[in-house]
């Protein structure tokens, strides 16, 4: 203590400098931490909306093909059907010597060589393979035909390939023309037990053989295509529909049922058919023409009361450089590979008629191709013998913009449309991503929800503002506040499950409320006025809403009470009933009314809470001048104050139109979540924050759905942000517009 | 002044349409009321025991029930359209008839009775059993079989089951449940050698091997004898049976250890009802979920919840404070600085669901992908961090709620004076230290509000949580007493997504909901709580800085 009292203040201001100067230095590490925090909080704003965008932006990226080093496979040189297997390691042929030749890809030397049974003398003149590639068909040259199964078996070493092994079983050799004459064109399937082979000897004439089952014996069809004109391609899908082209342009389908029908015979003249297929899952018939054009054909019930599905071209594609030469499926998707005569090879999609990649051009002239069986890549054999090879990565080949945001026309389906349904149970399934329903969904909620909360909260909000008395505005605004803060979930529970069936039942007292309220209230205005002044002054002004709650509950008994009857007298006691048979409406139970009632409450206190801000916030000069003129409190507020604070009514709505926009629990609960696209209040709808709820647990990380339910969210952030920055931009101007006052 | 002038004198204009006005803010109280009530009715009462009435049908057959709700019956387009009444019985008894209620039309009912000696029977499985007592025996031999008789054991079989059950519980828990803790991580060691092992063959790891091989060892002989005893425990506890007589005659014999809670539902006084009540209470709050969720407690849900606000205010607070300190007290009010504003205050508005896929695609996948093949390779395939858990949940609900803390803090720090700011920097304070000692302790109760108010909003999210973690069984908590002690990456349960999943998802959902509406009422209670407490915070704050002015 002593020490201190002597210290000079020399020695004082020493001691203290350094204590300066540690608390400056503290200020300068606080002034970097708390700024580069607080720009961190900010860029982190910045980057939600950036990640979310890089997530989807695959979806729009073109395809990725690199050309891979050739290899050698001379020893597949004019062979008749070719394949490979998952993991392209080996390349299998048919060869006209009657052999079934596998071969690795990376020598290009011969692994195994099956020689065809009971082939004789005969050599092949013919062969396919089927688009899931174990089934191949061979022709022979005496008129007889076969089917080979191959397929293939993986074999790993502590978690690495290694080598991947075949197995071969040729069944018997069938008779498919009896004047034993060569087969030009063969084809054929099976499943599950039964069998179709297809083929062509002459040139109008088709064989075909079919047997039901494992056991049962073949039995013989022949068909016939018009006069003079001959069969150049023939191409089965599944067991039961055939479709064959010929040197005319001619196209047929038959339908290979109980018996056999001709079901489409149309010409596609002048065009001549060059190359054919059916994509995957066998539903689009795929047509290349000699004049580059590629189009997809399936058959559907375009109209209700057709008695059967008609065959419509459903696709027209970018067209080719030069005549088509091949057009070889995909089996992992709705893409497929399509060769030109001049060597070029373009990857198309289906359903959105994306060109997903053009591949670079071979060295030389091309005699057969492939598509890897996992899409990863695409194979052709050239004419000298070699094997071009390119790898391919398309992740996301069947979005598209047009796919998202137009209409498309999916298989089954008698015209484009927009349609949300985006698993199925196979491989086969057509997925379909049109975000429309689901925005359409999401505007639909909104709209409802907006139509019963702007009027409420409006005037609710015009009422705690100018009329109500001081002392129950206080208590109004926390028990609104209150109401905001109401989880979602709790609200969305009550719809569904309370409110959603009750609605059901109480339909017509429901419907009978929204005309019953206002006539009750307009039938009570009518009559205060009415009223003498004494007994109305005894009423002070600002506290009707003592009156105004037992009238309002009044009204909705009854509606409740008159229901019944009201439902007997004008909807034959079945308003549901009467709804189908006389509207064609359907009434769901979780459907649009409760939504907007659901939602509209949910929206209420957001709207009333900026509003009734707005309104308060007016200058009271404004109000006391337009009082003193003689006006009355009605007028005041409605020519006065309303317009005062128009844009803060506006930035009220823009935020609770986000809100409802982005509401996800109650929808999902309120809803049956179907996206149907109809205005129609006795139906649900699905939003987009709804679906990304329901989808996106089952959607694999970095999959197209997953990339889609990424780019609903970025619609939905855009949506919302879009909307807010508007409500605060009129906000912050509506401040300093006060402020000039 | 001629007479028409002086009419319209006496009414203003528009003085009716105010009462337009006044009715929407009625309604709007009303839905608000009604709301509430609807919850509170509907919840509440689920405790209650209510009484067993016994029906006896046209054709001869009886039921047993309570009565849960009282209709007319439907039938449109016909005259006696919900004239007729129909009654739903909660019959129980599940594994006997396949249902838990019924409708009854009340045309046929011949007798209704309250049968004295009727009891309801709380037990493990397939809801509960409402019958009649019949004996009790224990290992095979009847102990006792007239009604009282049966009753005063039972009274004491029941506690001895409570007993025996916690017994096994806490085996199963904590002893079984430390061992298969080594077992699994023993397993994780072993992969973890492996993957050195492929990364540099030549290493030697016989010795590190078999250390892990006699500690497996030893453990597998120890969780044998473990099983061996909660066997003979389980075996014991089991030899005591209740036997029960259904209204339609069947017997079915229970174990006392599968009975939670049995009582004569007719002979109770107001008193024992009340402490049934209490202890129904005690058993939602405290216990785990049973049958799917729609039996037992929700303790888990709770605590989850509880822990996820917490974990979520950790760090929502001092990036919210951080980031409102730098746009008002450091950052040159300039255009940037409104724009940014705009953008915070805009990110309130984004849906939660956006959150929820940021979050999926950022937190668990992103980062908690990165962190598992960091630090968890030798537990790949399966995810650790890279799967939603509690971490990633709070995480993205910190994201949700920031910019509610921003604002608020934001607006108390622009609401202390600048003359209290003007007067301390004048004594030779830093900026810094103005702040930390003058302008955060006068803004101090606005920040809290704000706070508050976040968590609220955090307590009652759950789009976001379906995305991010939270599942709809996790017995094991994010924190107990295994080592770390907090378990970051589990999956948690939460009180709005029990409602969403007991109410929607749930199978037998007529019998799932009394559940639902007693987890909103607490979920409300929880939420309007956090909500009054911000209001009252913020009136005093706002009383304060009135006084204050000068």
């Amino acid at each position: 203590m002593n020490e201190v009292k002597t210290e000079t203040v020399r020695q004082r201001m020493h001691a203290a400098s350094g204590r300066i100067a540690r608390v400056k230095a503290w200020d300068r590490v606080a002034r970097a931490v708390i700024t580069m925090g607080g720009l961190g909080v900010v860029a982190s704003v910045l980057f939600i909306f950036l990640f979310i965008l890089g997530e989807a932006w695959p979806l729009f990226q073109p395809a990725t093909a690199s050309k891979l080093a050739s290899a050698d496979a001379s020893v597949l040189r004019g062979a008749l059907a070719l394949g490979v297997d998952e993991y392209q390691r080996k390349l299998f042929g048919l060869m006209p010597a009657g052999i079934l030749n596998i071969s690795s890809i990376e020598t290009g030397r011969i692994e195994r060589e099956e020689k065809l049974p009971d082939l004789g003398v005969a050599t092949l003149t013919s062969g396919s393979r089927n688009a899931s590639g174990s089934l191949l068909v061979a022709g022979t040259s005496d008129g007889r035909a076969g089917l080979v199964h191959v397929r293939f078996q993986p074999r790993y070493e502590s978690d690495k390939l290694v080598d991947v092994s075949s197995e071969v079983r040729a069944e018997p050799l069938i008779e498919m023309d009896p004047g034993h004459r060569s087969l030009r064109l063969v084809d054929g399937r099976e499943r599950d037990g039964a069998a179709v082979v297809v083929a062509v000897a002459g040139d109008r004439e088709i064989a075909v053989m079919r047997k039901e089952s494992e056991d049962a014996a073949f039995a013989r069809a022949v068909l016939e295509v018009g006069e003079g004109e001959s069969i150049t391609h023939l191409q089965l899908a599944r067991t039961d529909l055939l479709a064959a082209a010929t040197d005319r342009g001619g196209l047929y389908l038959w339908e290979l049922g109980s018996e056999i029908r001709l079901v489409d015979n149309r010409s596609l003249a002048p065009a001549r058919v060059t190359a054919m297929a059916w994509a995957n899952a066998d539903i689009s018939l795929l047509v290349g023409d000699d004049q580059g054009g590629v189009a997809a054909y399936f058959r559907v019930r375009v109209k209700d009361d057709d008695p059967e599905p008609v065959l419509v071209r459903a696709h027209v594609y970018e067209k080719q450089s030069a005549a088509l030469v091949g057009l070889v499926p995909s089996v992992r998707d709705k893409s497929f590979l399509a060769v030109g005569q001049d060597g070029s090879l373009r990857i198309l999609h289906l359903t959105s008629e994306r060109v997903i990649a053009s591949l670079a051009s071979t060295e030389a002239p091309i005699a057969s191709t492939l598509v890897a069986p996992k899409n990863d890549g695409v194979l052709a054999i050239l004419t000298d013998g070699r094997l071009a090879r390119y790898g391919l990565k398309a992740p996301h080949p069947e979005v598209s913009a047009r796919v998202l945001f137009g209409k498309a026309w999916y298989e089954g389906y008698p015209q484009p449309e927009y349609v949300w349904q985006s698993t199925g149970s196979t491989d086969e399934f057509e997925p379909k991503f049109s975000m429309v329903p689901l925005v359409f969904g999401t505007i639909k909620a909104t709209v409802y929800a907006m139509l019963f909360a702007v009027p409420i909260a409006l005037m609710a909000a015009l009422y705690t503002s100018q009329f109500a008395h001081p002392s129950i505005r206080q208590k109004i605004k926390p028990t609104v506040e209150i109401m905001a803060a109401l989880p979602s979930v709790v609200v969305g529970f009550i719809a569904g499950l309370w409110l959603a069936s009750r609605v059901e039942a109480q339909i017509v007292p429901v419907l009978l409320m929204t005309v019953l309220l206002p006539a009750l209230g307009t039938s009570g205005v009518l009559f205060w006025d009415a009223l003498p002044q004494r007994l109305r002054s005894r009423l002070r002004p600002g506290t009707e809403l003592a009156v105004v709650v037992p009238l309002c509950l009044l009204g909705a008994l009854l509606a409740l009470a008159v229901g019944p009857a009201a439902e007997r007298a004008f909807f034959g006691a079945d308003f549901k009933g009467w709804l189908g048979a006389s509207l064609g409406l359907v009434y769901d139970q979780r459907n649009s009314i409760v939504v907007g009632l659901a939602m509209g409450f949910a929206v209420i206190p957001i709207i009333f809470t900026i509003t009734e801000d707005a309104f308060s916030s007016v200058p009271g000069n404004l109000t006391a001048a337009s009082l003193a003129l003689g006006a009355s409190r009605w007028q005041t507020a409605v020519r006065v104050v309303l317009p005062t604070a128009s844009p803060g009514l506006f930035s009220a709505i823009m935020v609770g139109f986000g809100r409802a926009v982005g509401e996800t629990m109650i929808v999902l609960m309120a809803t049956g979540n179907t996206p149907v696209m109809d205005w129609s209040v006795f139906n649900g709808m699905r939003t987009l924050s709804a679906n990304i709820a329901v989808e996106i647990p089952e959607a694999p990380n970095g999959g197209t759905l997953f990339r889609v339910l990424f780019l609903a969210a970025l619609l939905l952030f855009a949506m919302t942000f879009v909307v807010n920055t508007l409500a605060e931009i009129v906000r912050q101007r509506l401040r300093e517009r006060y402020k000039a006052l | 002044m001629s007479p028409a002038l002086s009419a319209k004198r006496n009414r203003p204009a528009g003085e009716s349409l105010v009462w337009f006005t006044a009715s929407a803010l009625g309604l709007c109280l009303l839905m608000i009321g009604g709301l509430i009530a609807i919850i509170l009715t509907n919840g509440l009462g689920f405790f209650w025991p209510r009484p067993l009435v016994e029906f006896t049908l046209k054709e001869g057959s009886k039921r047993l029930a309570e009565i849960s709700a009282h209709e007319g019956i439907p039938n449109p387009g016909h005259p006696d359209h919900l004239l007729n009444k129909r009654t739903l019985l909660k019959v129980g008894n599940r594994d006997l008839r396949g249902i838990d209620f019924e409708w009854v039309n009340d045309a046929d009912v011949v007798k209704r009775e309250a049968p004295a000696d009727a009891w309801f029977v709380e037990r493990r499985e397939y809801g509960p059993f409402l019958g009649f007592l019949v004996r009790i025996s224990e290992g095979g031999r009847e102990i006792a079989s007239s009604p009282e008789a049966v009753a005063t054991r039972l009274a004491a079989g029941l506690e001895a089951a409570e007993r025996d059950r916690a017994v096994i519980r806490r085996i199963e828990r904590n002893d079984i449940g430390a061992i298969n803790l080594r077992l699994e991580q023993a397993r994780l060691s072993l992969r973890s050698l492996d993957l050195k092992a492929r990364a540099n063959p030549g290493a030697d790891q016989k010795a590190e091997r078999d250390r892990i091989a006699t500690a497996v060892a030893a453990d597998q002989q120890q969780y044998a004898t473990r099983q061996k005893e909660l066997e003979e425990i389980v075996a014991k506890a089991s030899s005591a049976t209740l036997v029960l007589r259904s209204a339609s005659g069947e017997e079915k014999e229970l174990r006392l250890l599968d009975i939670y809670r049995a009582y004569p539902a007719n002979q109770l006084s107001w008193l024992e009802r009340a402490s049934i009540y209490a202890s129904r209470l005690g058993g939602f709050l405290w216990d785990d979920p049973r049958e799917a969720n729609t039996e037992g407690g929700i303790f888990p849900a709770i605590f989850g919840t509880v822990m996820m606000v917490f974990l979520m205010t950790l760090v929502v607070v001092p990036t919210g404070v951080l980031a409102a300190l730098y746009l008002r007290e450091y950052a040159a009010q300039s255009l940037l600085v409104r724009i940014v504003r705009i953008a915070v205050n805009n990110l309130a508005g984004v849906p939660s669901i956006v959150f929820g896929v940021f979050g999926l695609g950022f937190f668990v996948y992103t980062i908690g992908g990165t962190i598992d093949r960091t630090f968890f390779p030798d537990a790949l395939p399966t995810p650790t961090y890279g799967t939603g858990g509690i971490l990633w949940a709070a995480l993205t609900l910190a994201l949700l709620t920031v910019p509610v803390v921003i604002v608020a803090s934001e607006e108390a720090l622009a609401a202390v004076p600048r003359s209290i700011r003007e007067a301390s920097l004048a004594l030779g304070a830093t900026k810094f230290q103005t702040i930390v000692r003058v302008v955060l302790p006068s803004a101090a109760p606005g920040i809290l509000t704000g706070l508050i108010l976040a968590m609220a909003r955090g307590a009652g999210e759950v789009a976001p949580l379906m995305l991010t973690g939270v599942v709809k069984l996790a017995p094991d908590l994010p924190l107990d007493g295994f080592f770390p002690f907090f378990h970051l990456d589990r999956k948690f349960m939460h009180l709005g997504f029990h409602i969403y999943d007991v109410g929607f998802q749930s199978p037998n959902v007529e019998a799932a909901k009394p559940m639902v509406y007693m987890t909103t009422v607490l979920l409300l209670l929880i939420v309007v709580l956090l909500n009054l407490t911000a209001i009252v915070v913020r009136n005093r704050l706002r009383r304060r800085f009135q006084a204050g002015a000068f």
